[in-house]
């Protein structure tokens, strides 16, 4: 073989293998984000099915960043907790290391039969429902074979004179090998793609085993670097999960390369002693180091999931959205009994009626008004409970309504169209007044408009709650059509030249009309206060 | 707020400066007070009134409440033009002034 041969057949080798990675990975995900995630987040709540899920999802997806990110998205979606997901990251990193094996054991042609078949149903398959399998399994073959070329075109490669020059470099060094494992987790996203790379090197004799296992027992500093740029935006609950990891990556690699300096130091025979025992090919050691540097966390964390978990607590706590997203009534349990689910669902819509107020705070401008939530915080918070009120009614619905609870469950049903339109509303109407430079001339008119409003809110809110007739009354007084009034409004306010500023006429009729339309809806939620009066 | 006229026909409270939130946490109780056990129509003098706040004006709509209970009325007097417009933008001018 050349060198263009050579070289040529590695860069088909790469080519083919990074290929089989995105086909597995995009195949597996539109698993994960179907059905996978739903089992996923009820059988973590028993520890041996989570650290399964754990397992399988590392072997499917060889990544337990992919994972990590997956784990992110339930917790987000408050589908797992932070405390069920930990077993599930820890067995993840297992997980990776069953491709490893696949790998080092020398299965030429039943990867040659595998390219065969899994092309041939890859090939023609048009939409069927095993398509996902059928992407998954050439996606494997098409690793498996690019893994192959790539290390038959290693070997010549080895021999040239420069690479072996650029790795002798390194041979005596436990730093430098250190930092080739950090350098390349840091351009690598697959921990068990650099172990296959790693594995290549020391095919072609390039690499030693105390390279090898130093350069994967420290590719996890590099994971922690890249989990930590990657999750710069995450808060609260979600960074737990990010941070569990990088505690598990940073004291795993940490533990290990104590305890292998120990060993270089003063020749005794510990982890690199098993790792040489375990079999005479070096690739087959490779998938043994890698297995021990991804089992090591399951034995030392496993015990430590509690005080790891308020550990977790106190680093990252929730943020006030989140503790805002927290249904405070509904429930799993609160279902079996139809009438008391009705009373709780409403007492879960009352509360995020009662954030409506504090939204307007933001914008009042009366001295002494305590901010104590940001109206960005409210609204994203309210989406989320808004959901998972709409899902819990959803649950009511399919169980047998009594007449009465009927009723009820429509005029819920009714204050939840009217919620969610009211968070938008007052949402638009407090951002347009926060970012707009307001002047002299309309002034008086937001204060005037922002005091109504709240005024409409807290009025509404008592009548909610008391269900009295003369709350009912007022609120059906200061709820009336706004039209006419604020037609005068945007009349006087746009003749006068002087008083408005030509930047601020949009203005003022986007927020005329968010002011009439709220008014209108509160008009409307008051509608929704009547029946049980007259009950 | 002081009362400033109370007989059999009316009773009658000033009020001065602003009627923000601090006011009303300052005030309500004091207000209340007043209120309760009237023998005749109410009538809150605004004439030094400058601002007029959303819990100003709840306080109010409760005082209100408080005194139709007691089978009288309540009414807003000498209002400025300030006053009037938060009154017209919440639909209540005609119930209180």
């Amino acid at each position: 073989m050349n060198n263009i041969e050579t070289f040529a057949t590695m860069v088909a080798g790469i080519g083919l293998f990074f290929s089989g990675i995105k086909i597995l990975s995009s195949s597996m995900k539109n698993l994960a984000s179907q059905k996978l995630r739903l089992l996923i987040a009820k059988w973590t709540q028993n520890p041996f099915l989570a650290a399964f899920w754990g397992f399988a999802s590392g072997a499917i997806t060889q990544s337990s960043s992919n994972t990590i990110f997956i784990l992110v998205g339930l917790v987000h979606g408050r589908l797992i907790s932070v405390r069920n997901s930990l077993p599930v990251i820890i067995w993840s990193n297992v997980g990776t290391t069953l491709l490893i094996f696949l790998v080092a054991f020398n299965l030429k042609l039943a990867i040659l039969i595998l390219v065969g078949f899994g092309g041939i149903f890859y090939g023609f398959d048009k939409g069927s429902r095993r398509e996902t399998m059928y992407n998954a399994l050439f996606g494997i073959s098409i690793l498996l074979f690019g893994f192959q070329l790539l290390k038959s075109g290693s070997q010549p490669f080895a021999q040239m004179e420069f690479i072996r020059g650029m790795f002798l470099y390194s041979k005596d060094s436990f730093i430098v090998s250190v930092l080739i494992g950090i350098f390349l987790r840091l351009i690598i996203h697959s921990s068990a793609t650099i172990a296959v790379l790693i594995m290549t090197l020391s095919h072609a004799g390039l690499i030693g085993l105390d390279q090898v296992i130093l350069m994967i027992v420290s590719m996890s500093f590099g994971e922690a670097i890249v989990l930590g740029l990657m999750s710069s935006n995450l808060k609260g609950v979600s960074k737990q999960i990010i941070i569990f990891k990088v505690i598990e990556s940073v004291s795993t690699s940490l533990l290990l390369l104590i305890v292998l300096s120990v060993e270089f130091h003063w020749d005794i025979p510990i982890i690199r002693q098993l790792i040489s025992l375990s079999s005479s090919n070096i690739e087959q050691q490779t998938a043994f180091a890698f297995l021990i540097f991804r089992t090591a966390p399951v034995l030392f964390l496993s015990f430590l999931y509690n005080p790891i978990y308020t550990l977790l607590v106190r680093l990252s706590p929730p943020t006030s959205e989140e503790d805002l997203s927290k249904t405070s009534f509904i429930s799993e349990q609160s279902l079996s009994d139809i009438t008391t689910a009705l009373i709780l669902a409403e007492n879960e819509q009352v509360r995020i009626f009662e954030r409506f107020a504090r939204s307007i705070d933001n914008v009042r401008t009366e001295e002494g008004v305590e901010l104590v939530l940001d109206f960005t915080v409210i609204h994203n918070s309210n989406i989320f409970l808004l959901k998972e009120i709409d899902l819990y009614l959803k649950r009511i619905i399919n169980s047998n309504l009594s007449r009465s609870n009927s009723e009820v469950y429509v005029l819920l049903q009714n204050r939840q169209t009217l919620l969610k339109s009211i968070d938008e509303t007052i949402f638009n109407f407090v951002s347009m007044i926060d970012s707009h430079q307001i002047t002299d001339g309309l002034n008086n008119l937001i204060q005037n408009s922002t005091e109504s409003l709240h005024v409409n809110f807290i009025t509404a809110l008592e009548a909610t709650n008391s269900k009295e007739q003369f709350d009912i009354e007022i609120l059906l007084q200061i709820t009336q059509d706004k039209g006419p009034l604020m037609e005068q409004v945007r009349k006087f306010h746009l003749s006068d030249s002087q008083m408005i500023k030509p930047a601020d006429k949009s203005f003022l009729l986007d927020m005329t009309d968010h002011y009439q339309r709220t008014v209108w809806l509160l008009n409307s939620w008051t509608k929704t206060i009547r029946p049980e009066l007259e009950e | 707020m002081k009362v400033v006229e109370s007989d059999e026909k009316l009773v009658r409270i000033s009020f001065s400066g602003k009627l923000d939130s601090a006011y009303v946490s300052n005030n309500d109780i004091k207000f209340f007070a007043l209120l309760n056990g009237i023998e005749a129509p109410v009538v809150l003098d605004f004439l030094e009134v400058s601002f007029l706040g959303s819990l100003g004006i709840r306080m109010i709509l409760m005082g209100l409440k408080e005194v139709q209970r007691q089978g009288f009325t309540l009414k807003i007097a000498n209002a400025g033009p300030n006053i009037r417009n938060v009154f017209e933008m919440t639909s209540l001018g005609d119930l209180l002034i």
